[in-house]
C-alpha cells in the first residue's frame, strides 16, 4: 500500500484517462439525454430520482452505446452488471461468447448472449493496451527508488517494457482464450443439467459453480500474469512464456502466500465498494453542487480503486523480492 | 363543446341494477371420469363418461371433440409449426422423443336406454381453423340419430395418453411432478348456432361449456394430488396406489397435479360480506418461505375481485406451486390455479404475488365468465391483467425494477439473482406502455388469437392492451362507474359466454352513453395514442405602435414611448399536438408564474390546438392530459413542458455521471486482462 502511495501521480494518471475515455461518450450521452428530456416534467423526475415512463421510452429511441444506460447501475448494479458482463463472456465481441443450446421447444426461446457495444468495446481495449504500456512505467515506479520517480524515468520504463508486457499480454489472452473455450464446450453441457435439475437449488449449484469455476480461473490467470509482469519488469526476465511459467510455478508453490494477499486486495475492494455505494446512495444531488460531490465522490472511489490495483502490484513484487523470483534491477 | 366531451362529461352513469348473480351454470356438458396415472411410463389410462345436453334450437348429429395433446404428437402439427422452431438435428433425439405426447381414443360408445352404439368408425379429423392436414387436434364423431333439442347425449370414452415432458407445454412430467390440463377429451361449445371447436394454436387457450365434474384420479400411494373441487373422499387400493374422487359443480374444465414433493398448507379466507373458501397450497419444498405470501395474495385477490365483481362462489380454491424447469406455471383452471416462483424473489418485485393474484383473478375472467379465448383472448386476459394491476397496486404499492445476473440465459431457465435498482418504481400499467409503443402498429387488438402475426403481437393484444385501454376508459369514465360496469359485465355473464359486444353493451348501459367511438380507436384499431405539448411561447406583450382610430376623425399615428420598456404583460401560446392516430378527448393545464392554473378541454380531434392568453404573468408549465387519463399514450413523458430550462442539463448530467461510474469501473475491469 505504501508504494502504491508513493506512485500517487501515476494514480492520477491512470484515473485521468480513464476519466477521459469515460468522458467520451459520457457527455454526449448527457447532452442526448437532456435533449431528449426537453423541457419536460420528466426532466424534474430524473433531475430529482428515477422516471421509469420517460426512460423505458428513451431506451426504444437509442441504439449503439447509449443504450447501455439502464436502472442497473444503479446501487450496486453498476458492479454487478460488468462482473455478469465479465463472466457472460460478453467484454470481447462474439471471441469469448459461451455455447447455447438448442432446445427443442421454440417457446424457449434461448436469449441469444450478445457482446458489449462496439464503441465501448474499443474504449475498453484502448485502455487495456494503454495500461499494457504504462505498467513498465507502474511496476518501475512501485519498485523503484525515490530517485528514480520522475516522469522521463516513468516514460522510458513505459517505453522499454511495453513490448515485454504486449507479449506477457497475449500470453495471458491465450490462457484467458483456452478459459472461456472451455466455457463454451462445457457450459451447455452444465447448463443443460441445469435446465434438468430437480430443484431450483440444484439449477442454481449448476449455474452458479460454472460461473465460480470459470471467475476462479480467470483470477488464477490474472494473479499469475501479475506476477509474471513484476518477473519482466523488475526481476529481468527477457520471455514472457517464460516468466507466465515462472510466476505459475510460484503461485502453485506457495498458494497461500500468492493467493492470499490476491484475496485481501479483493476483500478490500469489496469493502471499499461497498462503502462508497453507501456514502453515494445516502446522497441525492439535485444541484450542481450536489453533482459535484457525487462525481467528486465517485472519481475518489476509482482512484482508491486503481491505486488497490497498483497496490495488489506492489505487494506481488514484495512477495518476488522475498522469494528471490526478481533480480535486482539494472 | 364537442359532443364526445359531452359524452365522457355527462357519462356519470346510469344506475343500472346489478343483474343478480345466478347460483348455478347451465351444466351442459358434464363428465364423469375415471383416470390413472402410470408415473414411469408416463402415461394415462382413462374412461369418461360426457353427459351433453343440447341447448341449442336445431338437432345435433355431429359432435366435435378437442384432443389437445395432439398438439404434442409431432413436428408437424400446429403447436409444432410456431414460431422459432430449431433443426430437429440440433437437438439431443431423447429430448425430442420426450416431449412428444398424444391422446389415443380406444372406444367411443353412444349410451342409450336400449343399448349402446359404437361410434369409433364414425371418427374423422377436422381441420377447421388452417388446412394443416397433420394436425389432429379436433376430431368429429357422429350419431346415427340426431339428438334434439333438450335431449342429452351420453358417450362413453376410454383413451390413453403419452404425457410429455413439461418443460414447455402446460401439461406434463418434470421429474416426479406432473400437471395435468386438457389431459381428457372434451366436447367443443355449440354457439351461436354452430359449433365451436378450434384447432389448438401456439397461442390460443381454451373454451368449453359449464357443468358437473365428477373426477377419480387413481395415483401411487405416495403422491400427493390437488385438482379442481372438493376432494369427497379417497382409499388405498390393493396394487398400492390411491383413488381418490373429485367433485366440482358448474365448471368448464379439470385440471390436476400430483408430486410426492409437494408439502400441503390449508388456509381459510374470510371476509365480510363474502362467503369462506378453503384454500390448499401445493407448496415446492424449497419454496416453504413463500407459503405465506402465496396464501396472503390469494386472500386479497379474492376480497377485491369478490367485493367488485361478485363473490367467489364455489368452496376451495386450490393453489399448485409448480417444480422447477415445468412450464405449467403461471396458468388458471377453474378453482385450481399455478404460481410461479423462484428461491430469490424479494418482496419487492411482487413475485410471486403479481402471478399469484393474476392466475386467481382468472376465476373471475375465465373461470366464471368464461370468454372463448381462443376468438377473444383479450376478453379474459386483459380484463384481468387490469383488475390485476388495480389489485397489486392497492395491496402492495408500485413494483420495483429488477435485473436477473449471473442466471441461465434461457426463458425457461429461471435462474439469477435479481438485482433490485434503488429508487426506480413502476406505477401501474407503466410497465406495458412499452411494448405498446413498440408492436402496437403490428395488429389491431381484436383479433382471433391464432391470426396474431406473431406470439409478441398475441401478447401484447391479449394482455398488455386491453389492460391499458380498460384503465383508460377507467380514468375517463371515473372509478364509481367504471366499476359499475365491469360488475354488472360480471354478474350478466356469470356462468356464459360473453363477447366484446357484450361487454361494449354493459358500458353504454350504465354509462347512458354511447362509447363505440373509444372502442373502434382503442379494440378495433391498431392505432396509436401519443399527445404532446409541442410548444410553449412567452412573449412581452407589445406597446401598442401605429395608426389609431379616433371617434369622428382621421386615426392617429401613435408611437411607441421612448423608454418602450415591457408592459409587464405576456402574450402567450401552448401548441399541443396529436401525435398518433387515436382521437381522444383530453385536458389541457395551463399554470402560470402568479399562480393561476386554467383547464382547456380539448375534443382531440385536430392533429393540433393552439391557446393563446394575454395575463400578466407568463405561462410556467403546460401539461396535456394532467391526470394521466389516457394510460394507452405511448409517450407521456412529452406531455408536459416547463419554463425552468436548467432542470433537462442536471438531470442529464446526473444520469450520464451514474453511466459514468459504470463505465469507469467496466475500463478497469478491462484493464484486468492487461
Amino acid at each position: 500500500m505504501r508504494s502504491a502511495g508513493r506512485c500517487w501521480r501515476v494514480i492520477v494518471l491512470v484515473l485521468g484517462w480513464n476519466l477521459a475515455l469515460g468522458l467520451m461518450v459520457a457527455l454526449p450521452l448527457a447532452q442526448q439525454i437532456e435533449n431528449d428530456l426537453g423541457s419536460s416534467e420528466a426532466a424534474l423526475r430524473m433531475r430529482d430520482g428515477f422516471d421509469y415512463p420517460w426512460w423505458s421510452a428513451f431506451e426504444q429511441r437509442q441504439s449503439g452505446s447509449f443504450k447501455t444506460y439502464a436502472p442497473n447501475i444503479l446501487g450496486f448494479g453498476f458492479a454487478v452488471r460488468n462482473l455478469d458482463l465479465l463472466l457472460g463472456g460478453r467484454l470481447f465481441g462474439r471471441l469469448l461468447l459461451p455455447g447455447t443450446i438448442e432446445l427443442a421447444e421454440p417457446a424457449a426461446d434461448p436469449s441469444a448472449p450478445q457482446p458489449l457495444d462496439p464503441l465501448l468495446t474499443g474504449l475498453g481495449v484502448l485502455y487495456l493496451v494503454t495500461q499494457t504500456f504504462l505498467y513498465g512505467g507502474i511496476l518501475t515506479c512501485l519498485a523503484g527508488t525515490p530517485s528514480r520517480r520522475s516522469l522521463a524515468s516513468f516514460a522510458s520504463a513505459c517505453g522499454r517494457f511495453f513490448g515485454p508486457c504486449l507479449r506477457l499480454a497475449l500470453v495471458a489472452g491465450v490462457a484467458y482464450l483456452m478459459i472461456f473455450t472451455l466455457n463454451r464446450w462445457l457450459g451447455p453441457w452444465i447448463d443443460q443439467q441445469a435446465l434438468e435439475a430437480s430443484s431450483g437449488r440444484a439449477a442454481h449449484a449448476w449455474v452458479f459453480g460454472r460461473l465460480g469455476a470459470l471467475l476462479l480461473a480467470i483470477a488464477l490467470v490474472h494473479l499469475t500474469a501479475g506476477y509474471a509482469r513484476v518477473g519482466l519488469v523488475v526481476g529481468g526476465r527477457r520471455s514472457a512464456v517464460i516468466a507466465f511459467g515462472s510466476a505459475l510455478r510460484l503461485c502453485l508453490r506457495r498458494p497461500a502466500l500468492t493467493l492470499g494477499h490476491y484475496l485481501s486486495v479483493v476483500l478490500v475492494s469489496g469493502i471499499v465498494l461497498i462503502l462508497y455505494v453507501l456514502a453515494d446512495g445516502g446522497f441525492e444531488a439535485r444541484g450542481l453542487l450536489g453533482l459535484l460531490w457525487v462525481f467528486v465522490l465517485a472519481q475518489a472511489w476509482m482512484a482508491i480503486r486503481i491505486g488497490l490495483r497498483f497496490a495488489l502490484a506492489g505487494g506481488q513484487i514484495q512477495i518476488s523480492r522475498a522469494m528471490h523470483l526478481s533480480r535486482t534491477p539494472p | 363543446m364537442s359532443a364526445l366531451i359531452l359524452a365522457v362529461v355527462l357519462s356519470t352513469g346510469i344506475p343500472v341494477a346489478n343483474p343478480a348473480l345466478p347460483r348455478a351454470s347451465p351444466r351442459i356438458a358434464n363428465y364423469t371420469i375415471d383416470v390413472r396415472l402410470l408415473p414411469q411410463r408416463k402415461r394415462l389410462e382413462g374412461t369418461l363418461i360426457l353427459e351433453w345436453r343440447n341447448s341449442a334450437e336445431q338437432a345435433l348429429s355431429e359432435f366435435p371433440l378437442h384432443l389437445y395433446w395432439n398438439a404434442f404428437k409431432h413436428n408437424l402439427t400446429e403447436v409444432s409449426r410456431g414460431e422459432k422452431r430449431r433443426p430437429e438435428a440440433r437437438i439431443p433425439p431423447a429430448a425430442r422423443e420426450r416431449a412428444w405426447a398424444y391422446q389415443h381414443l380406444r372406444s367411443i360408445t353412444m349410451l342409450e336406454l336400449d343399448g349402446e352404439v359404437d361410434l369409433l368408425p364414425t371418427l374423422k379429423v377436422l381441420h377447421p381453423d388452417v388446412p394443416n392436414l397433420e394436425d389432429q387436434t379436433v376430431v368429429q364423431i357422429r350419431t346415427p340419430r340426431p339428438v334434439e333439442p333438450g335431449a342429452t347425449l351420453k358417450l362413453r370414452i376410454e383413451w390413453v395418453a403419452r404425457i410429455p415432458h413439461g418443460a414447455i407445454p402446460r401439461s406434463g412430467w418434470v421429474h416426479d411432478y406432473f400437471f395435468m390440463a386438457q389431459w381428457f377429451p372434451k366436447l367443443g361449445v355449440h354457439w351461436h348456432g354452430a359449433w365451436n371447436c378450434h384447432t389448438f394454436h401456439p397461442t390460443t387457450e381454451f373454451f368449453a361449456d359449464f357443468g358437473v365434474y365428477r373426477v377419480r384420479v387413481t395415483t401411487p400411494a405416495a403422491y400427493v394430488v390437488g385438482a379442481t373441487g372438493a376432494l369427497r373422499w379417497e382409499q388405498p387400493n390393493q396394487d398400492g396406489s390411491v383413488t381418490r374422487e373429485f367433485y366440482q359443480e358448474d365448471v368448464h374444465d379439470f385440471a390436476w397435479a400430483a408430486s410426492p414433493q409437494f408439502r400441503v398448507y390449508r388456509d381459510r379466507f374470510s371476509s365480510s360480506g363474502l362467503h369462506p373458501v378453503a384454500l390448499t397450497l401445493l407448496l415446492q419444498p424449497e419454496h416453504t418461505y413463500l407459503a405465506r405470501r402465496y396464501l396472503d395474495a390469494t386472500k386479497h385477490t379474492l376480497r377485491h375481485y369478490g367485493r367488485w365483481y361478485g363473490e367467489y362462489p364455489y368452496a376451495q380454491l386450490t393453489v399448485v406451486d409448480p417444480a422447477y424447469g415445468s412450464g405449467s406455471g403461471g396458468m388458471e383452471y377453474p378453482t385450481l390455479f399455478t404460481g410461479g416462483a423462484s428461491i430469490f424473489d424479494p418482496p419487492e418485485l411482487q413475485k410471486p404475488e403479481g402471478v399469484t393474484v393474476h392466475e386467481c383473478g382468472h376465476q373471475f375472467w375465465y373461470g366464471l365468465v368464461a370468454n372463448n379465448e381462443f376468438e377473444e383472448a383479450w376478453l379474459d386476459e386483459g380484463f384481468n391483467t387490469y383488475s390485476t394491476a388495480k389489485v397489486l397496486d392497492l395491496v402492495y404499492g408500485p413494483v420495483a425494477w429488477a435485473e436477473t445476473s449471473f442466471g441461465l440465459q434461457y426463458s425457461i431457465g429461471r435462474t439469477g439473482i435479481p438485482i433490485v435498482a434503488p429508487g426506480v418504481w413502476i406505477e401501474r400499467g407503466e410497465d406495458r406502455v412499452a411494448s405498446l409503443r413498440q408492436k402496437g402498429t403490428v395488429d389491431r387488438m381484436a383479433r382471433r388469437a391464432w391470426e396474431y402475426r406473431n406470439r409478441d403481437a398475441y401478447g401484447l393484444n391479449a394482455y398488455s392492451k386491453p389492460a391499458l385501454v380498460l384503465q383508460t376508459l377507467e380514468r375517463l369514465l371515473g372509478d364509481e362507474v367504471m366499476n359499475r360496469v365491469m360488475r354488472t359485465f360480471h354478474h350478466r355473464w356469470r356462468f356464459g359466454h360473453p363477447t366484446t359486444e357484450d361487454f361494449i353493451t354493459s358500458v353504454e348501459q350504465v354509462s347512458g352513453a354511447s362509447w363505440r367511438w373509444f372502442f373502434e380507436q382503442t379494440f378495433f384499431s391498431s392505432e396509436i395514442c401519443d399527445y404532446a405539448i409541442e410548444r410553449v411561447r412567452n412573449l412581452p406583450r407589445r406597446s401598442f405602435e401605429g395608426y389609431r382610430d379616433r371617434p369622428g376623425r382621421e386615426p392617429v399615428l401613435i408611437r411607441p414611448p421612448a423608454d418602450a420598456a415591457e408592459t409587464g404583460a405576456f402574450e402567450s401560446e401552448v401548441l399541443a399536438v396529436r401525435k398518433g392516430g387515436v382521437r381522444l378527448p383530453v385536458e389541457v393545464l395551463v399554470e402560470f408564474e402568479d399562480g393561476q392554473q386554467l383547464t382547456e378541454r380539448w375534443d382531440g380531434q385536430e392533429r393540433w390546438i393552439r391557446y393563446r392568453y394575454q395575463r400578466p404573468a407568463r405561462i410556467r408549465r403546460a401539461v396535456v392530459d394532467p391526470n394521466h387519463a389516457l394510460m394507452i399514450d405511448i409517450d407521456y413523458a412529452n406531455n408536459s413542458w416547463i419554463a425552468d430550462r436548467s432542470v433537462a442539463p442536471l438531470a442529464g448530467l446526473k444520469a450520464a455521471g451514474r453511466w459514468l461510474r459504470w463505465m469507469q469501473d467496466l475500463l478497469e475491469l478491462y484493464a484486468a486482462f492487461s
